[in-house]
């Protein structure tokens, strides 16, 4: 061999070796330095902590519900811990409470196997989760299972009962046929309109169950709707619908589709020249970022439903921060505007904080005991827990108005008459 | 070159096993979970390796035979208060039916075609079963059963499957359909002539994979309680099998199962980096590719011919 092939050889042996080299020292030093994580559970025991699980969906198509995760969080768990925690009467101490978060990634096979891993290998005291039935149904199932409290929040109520009947289970949230329904025709009858519906609802849980429950429901309050059927998420062209809307000359639309789909879907009516008076959309438009993608004026006057707000007369349990307070916060930390899912998440924690206080004690029996007693005024209102382990929380109606404050859209909530203590900060009008 | 088989091979397989059956006396029940979701995963990627590693029939459809599967049992057990172990055995009975009538399309084709054809029947399965009343459309179903098994049934009900997997595929392998099934995964043509029954052959694997894994889903799905057709008939069931049997060793029997082994670990441990945990994923699939290009398992047969169980038969092996 002459020296050439043999240098040759030599140095492509050694690239070889080297990244397979570095390939072996990586991975085993990843492996060892974590492989008691994989197996150690023996001092769970022993901790002196108290633990709550928190799957949150971090990535997928539900990660927009999770922003905020952190920040509202650490928050709760700080003003929680600032004085030593909880009261366990056993030890005769306080414990702080420590959160474990994991990701579920949007999907509810791996949302049931990151929560059991939370119980069988943190062995967590209490689990806490939030965002749609993809993340709440499949958890609550599995600590009903595995017999662990659970408390959960922001996903409707139809779907939820449907794993019932619960007993370690607990979930607040609205109904959509009890809440979302009179909200609904509530912010059509404050505008004069023919009364004709056009119905734009995604195949997904949500759009199925509102279709459903609109067509129903919207004919006993005397409106007539016109659904043309469910569509798959990415559409690009809803001109069928729009032409369809037109012919029969409707001036509402209700809506439940995924944000992309909307902005699509709002700019081809625009373009066809359709324009109704009243466009109440759930989901899609809940956030401002989205009124921002819609571009343009196009997003002012639209309508959704308003779970939570600054204007909503609430107090923080633990540190008597106001909704406004809180959400001024937000913005004065991060620099965005106020989100709904936002006071949820923080609630969460006031839930938890109450329970623990009250059971004083790390018993399984005991936490699910208290949360079962709780009747406690929160930053998203008043949660006392039914008989079937749900408790329905105020639900109001909101209008998107262009501004001209620091952020360049803002809610107004125009109808309230189920809950009239929070106040309406603006008036409906026809787009 | 023939080598002697690895001499202690039913003394490691034997100790493998006891281990995985004494579990629940010993192990914790975190242990308990791991070792559960290990067997599932193990007997659904041994599945899609009888397929696409001994076969050569490329499948992206698995998940039509676990959604398909898991909705059996589902609605067998809460709507109808069927027994538990039957309705999953029930989910397996349709899932050959539905593979019986997905092969008189699918089997005209082959190689990417068929690959597609299987996609396009689970998508077609994920848009009926979202637009179907009776399985309450996307929103999904709780399994109800009238007796919930414990945590230790649903575990042993799941080794059950993946050693009946494995033990299926080591004898499909060691007959003379396996034979006939490595001739045509490597030249279809050739095998034909030779009279190999090509399309009974492939039926029959189909068939029997389309069983295995709509069990096994059943039992993954009376472990999960919740069943949703958007997640259910995911292509991402394939995806997890494809990283598995790729980075244990394609066409190897011990692939899947070390590659279960490593794809639970990695995915329990990842998800703790909420963002990141897929990214780290496929750095650590690119790193033992990169390391070791016929997976863990198939690169260690090709470097020191350690084999626990091997689809050949040796001479040494045949009665004297």
């Amino acid at each position: 061999m002459d020296e050439k092939k043999v240098k040759k050889s030599m140095s492509s042996m050694n690239r070889r070796e080297f990244v397979r080299k570095s390939a072996i020292t990586a991975g085993g030093v990843i492996a060892a330095s974590n492989f008691p994580n994989f197996i150690g559970s023996a001092e769970a025991a022993k901790r002196d902590y108290i633990l709550i699980g928190r799957p949150n969906p971090a990535t997928g198509p539900i990660a927009g519900f999770g922003e905020g995760t952190p920040w509202a969080d650490d928050i709760a768990v700080n003003e929680i811990n600032k004085d030593g925690g909880i009261f366990i009467k056993k030890l005769g101490k306080k414990l702080p409470i420590k959160i474990k978060t994991v990701d579920t990634q949007s999907n509810p096979t791996k949302a049931a196997e990151v929560a059991s891993q939370l119980i069988l290998k943190d062995k967590v005291d209490l689990m806490l989760f939030y965002h749609t039935p993809d993340t709440v149904n499949p958890i609550s199932s599995i600590c009903e299972r595995f017999q662990v409290p659970a408390i959960s929040l922001d996903s409707p109520l139809e779907p939820w009962l449907e794993g019932g009947p619960y007993k370690w289970a607990f979930h607040a949230f609205w109904s959509v046929e009890k809440d979302i329904v009179p909200v609904y025709t509530g912010i059509w009858d404050q505008i004069e309109t023919n009364k004709k519906v056009g119905v734009l609802m995604a195949n997904d849980p949500d759009g199925v169950v509102w279709s459903d429950v609109f067509k129903k429901a919207g004919a006993a309050k005397g409106y007539e709707v016109f659904d043309k059927g469910r569509f798959p998420y990415g559409l690009q062209d809803f001109s069928p619908y729009i032409n369809d809307w037109k012919e029969k000359n409707v001036e509402i639309i209700v809506a439940n589709l995924i944000p992309p789909d909307f902005i699509t879907a709002w700019k081809q009516c625009k373009r066809l020249g359709f324009n109704p008076k009243v466009v109440t959309v759930g989901k899609a438009v809940l956030f401002p970022s989205v009124c921002e993608a819609i571009g343009g004026d196009l997003a002012h006057g639209l309508s959704c439903e308003v779970w939570w707000s600054p204007h909503h007369p609430f107090k923080s349990s633990l540190s008597g921060a106001t909704a406004q307070e809180f959400c001024d916060r937000y913005t004065a930390e991060t620099g965005k505007i106020w989100a709904q899912p936002l006071g949820f998440k923080y609630a969460g924690f006031e839930l938890a904080y109450d329970a623990l206080t009250r059971a004083a004690s790390l018993d399984k029996e005991a936490i699910r005991e208290a949360i079962a007693q709780t009747d406690i005024d929160t930053i998203v209102g008043k949660i006392k827990f039914n008989d079937q382990n749900y408790s329905r929380t105020p639900l109001v109606g909101g209008q998107w108005n262009k501004s001209d404050g620091k952020f360049p859209w803002e809610i107004k909530i125009t109808y309230n008459d189920h809950y009239p203590d929070i106040p309406k900060t603006g008036d409906m009008f026809s787009m | 070159m023939i080598r002697e088989p690895f001499k202690y091979r039913w003394f490691v397989l034997g100790a493998v096993f006891l281990i995985l059956a004494t579990l629940p006396t010993w192990g914790s029940d975190y242990m308990l979970l791991m070792g559960l979701l290990f067997c599932l995963y193990a007997a659904l990627s041994q599945m899609w390796n009888l397929l696409t590693g001994y076969s050569g029939l490329l499948s992206l459809g698995q998940q039509a035979f676990i959604g398909f599967g898991g909705y059996t049992m589902a609605v067998m057990t809460s709507y109808y208060n069927v027994n538990i172990w039957l309705s999953i055995l029930a989910g397996g009975v349709t899932s050959v039916l539905l593979a019986l009538f997905m092969s008189l399309f699918i089997f005209r084709m082959s190689g990417i075609f068929f690959a597609i054809g299987t996609w396009i029947f689970a998508e077609c399965l994920l848009l009926w079963f979202s637009n179907w009343e009776y399985v309450k459309y996307g929103t999904g179903l709780f399994v109800k059963p009238p007796n919930p098994p414990s945590m230790t049934m649903i575990y042993y009900a799941a080794l059950t499957m993946g050693v009946t997997a494995l033990a299926a595929v080591y004898f499909i392998l060691r007959s003379k359909i396996g034979l006939g099934l490595m001739a045509m995964r490597d030249n279809d043509a050739v095998s034909s002539s030779m009279g190999v029954e090509v399309f009974r052959s492939k039926l029959f694997c189909f068939l029997v994979a389309a069983f295995i894994t709509g069990t096994t889903a059943g039992v993954l799905y009376v472990f999960q309680i919740f069943i949703q057709p958007y997640k259910a008939f995911a292509i991402d069931w394939t995806v997890n099998l494809v990283f598995i049997v790729i980075i244990g060793g394609i066409g190897t029997i011990e692939g899947p199962i070390v590659g279960s082994f490593i794809f639970v670990l990695l995915s329990q441990y990842l998800s703790e980096y909420g963002h990141i945990s897929l990214l780290l994923l496929g750095i650590i699939a690119i790193l033992i590719i990169l390391v070791a290009p016929k997976g863990i398992m198939g690169t260690l047969q090709e470097k020191t011919g350690f084999e626990l169980l091997s689809p050949r038969r040796l001479f040494s092996e045949e009665p004297r």
